[in-house]
């Protein structure tokens, strides 16, 4: 706990002071360093474009042996976020446990990963979608049959994010 | 101490130990036995009780009435929780406000209710969540209902960042262009305060300066 506490306040530092462009991520309060907030900006040229998406970060007691949880707190429609807004992308998942049985261990959860890393990755992931991870069944199939649809209630979310 | 000792002076040490096992027969096991018969009276004999204190509270209790009172007073510290949520806490806690507040301090949420009929009274009392899951079933309520209704329900207690940040007051000066300058006069510090001081204005000009890109998307 204590070096998950050490871990994350540097990894704090780091972000803070080197500013990666449309990402933010931060302890919700001073005195809890396990759970994040954090901004990731929809990528360009693509639906989410514009939108701010807030998620919340949670970390376990062994970070960063295992990799925290990412989960949505805005409204979001995309195939790899399930309805509750958990993300499911392979850095978050422990190279231990694959139950899709399709990701390299090299593109899976290590302690060499880091917060910023996490975020890049999602922010990549707004932007491809996977669609052999269908953590959202529904959006999956709106993805590939329905493309307008898909993007017209993406670019919504994405206003929404930002109250207009 | 009184097994290790005749160990080491007898010459088998398997017989001399079930013999000290035979000469402790007695209180540990009648305490066990006690144990046994104590749950076998609590579980197996009079279910009825049992199943009451474990298993369907929900549905045999009376559920406790929660004021709205109460509820609003959770929701005045955390905007961001839904009142639904609130009101299912505060019901499965017995209405107590402490515990309800403790509970969102330490995870940083409260888990939405599970069944809909709870959640349909306090909607509309709740103007930041009004028309969210409308609008948004409004066009996809055709083809994939059960995903977006339920994605809709998750979120009915969010609100826009702006909304959320409390940042309306500060819309106008950072449209006309003021806060850039703030952020640059901030000491660049690195202690644990400072760090916590530059973050939120960092987070909250990405909203604005979100907001402000938007807007302009939108006029196009």
């Amino acid at each position: 706990m204590a070096k998950a506490v050490r871990r994350l306040l540097s990894e704090y530092r780091e972000l803070i002071n080197n500013e990666t462009d449309g990402i933010y991520a931060g302890p919700v309060s001073e005195d809890n360093f396990m759970l994040w907030e954090c901004l990731i900006a929809g990528p360009p040229d693509t639906p989410f474009e514009g939108g701010m998406f807030s998620a919340t970060l949670k970390f376990p007691d062994d970070y960063p042996l295992s990799p925290p949880e990412l989960k949505f707190t805005c409204e979001i429609l995309h195939p790899n976020v399930y309805p509750d807004g958990t993300v499911c992308i392979s850095i978050l998942h422990p190279p231990g446990d694959d139950p899709n049985m399709y990701e390299s261990a090299s593109e899976r959860w290590s302690p060499i990963q880091s917060v910023e890393k996490v975020l890049l990755s999602v922010m990549s992931m707004l932007a491809e979608p996977n669609d052999e991870s269908g953590a959202n069944v529904d959006a999956s199939k709106m993805f590939r049959e329905d493309r307008a649809k898909y993007e017209s209630i993406v670019r919504r979310c994405a206003r929404k994010t930002v109250g207009l | 101490m009184s097994s290790s000792s005749s160990s080491s002076s007898s010459t088998s040490p398997s017989s001399s130990s079930s013999e000290d096992m035979a000469g402790s027969i007695g209180v540990p096991q009648l305490i066990f036995c006690a144990i046994v018969a104590v749950l076998f009276y609590r579980y197996v004999l009079s279910p009825s009780q049992a199943s009451g204190g474990s298993g369907s509270t929900g549905q045999r209790r009376p559920r406790p009435t929660v004021s709205q009172a109460d509820i609003e007073s959770v929701r005045a510290v955390f905007p961001h929780i839904s009142m639904a949520a609130i009101r299912w806490d505060l019901e499965k806690n017995g209405g107590s406000v402490p515990a309800t507040t403790e509970k969102i301090l330490n995870d940083g949420f409260l888990p939405e209710p599970p069944t809909p009929v709870t959640r349909q009274t306090p909607s509309p009392l709740l103007p930041s969540a009004n028309g969210q899951p409308g609008s948004l079933g409004g066009t996809g309520r055709s083809q994939a209902p059960a995903s977006l209704s339920s994605s809709a329900a998750a979120t009915l207690g969010h609100t826009d960042l702006v909304t959320r940040y409390g940042l309306h007051s500060r819309l106008e000066t950072y449209r006309a262009g003021t806060s850039a300058e703030q952020l640059s006069s901030c000491p660049k510090k690195n202690d644990k305060a400072s760090l916590f001081i530059r973050g939120r204005e960092r987070r909250d000009l990405m909203i604005l300066e979100a907001r402000k890109k938007m807007e302009g998307m939108l006029r196009r």
